[in-house]
């Protein structure tokens, strides 16, 4: 861990709220990123997808079961997992995408 | 800022969906889907 000053409370207060100056301007920006996460455009998925689950056989329009949004994370196994990180393994790939009707 | 649920929801395309009625969805960790 780095060296630190050791300073007045009255200094460390006025650190602090330079700081939070700082941490509002960046929780802002990040709305804003939000936002444009949200503007960006759609593709139409036109593939029949299908896929296996603890319920059978079901297509994507299933998996949203009514609701609007679907998450989804893509956890690879490998051919002989039954479940994931049964040990410590490298080579795993997490992606995510999210889906809208 | 450090509020997790709400970086997860900035993720997906309906965002945070609050309206204007803020964080007033939230509830115990328990009482979720009650009516």
């Amino acid at each position: 861990m780095a060296q630190h000053t050791v300073v007045s409370r009255k200094e460390w207060l006025s650190a602090r709220k330079e700081l939070l100056v700082k941490e509002k301007t960046f929780t802002k920006l990040r709305d804003q990123l939000s936002e444009a996460r949200r503007q960006l455009p759609w593709v139409k998925v036109d593939k029949d997808y299908v896929f296996d689950g603890p319920k059978g056989k079901e297509t994507l329009s299933d998996l949203f079961d009514g609701r609007s949004q679907l998450i989804v994370y893509h956890f690879m196994f490998a051919p002989d997992w039954d479940a994931g990180a049964s040990t410590a393994r490298s080579g795993r790939t997490i992606s995510t995408g999210s889906l809208s009707i | 800022m450090v509020n997790v649920a709400y970086h997860y929801l900035d993720l997906v395309p309906k965002g945070r969906d609050e309206g204007d009625t803020g964080p007033s969805w939230l509830r115990r960790h328990d009482e979720y889907g009650r009516k």
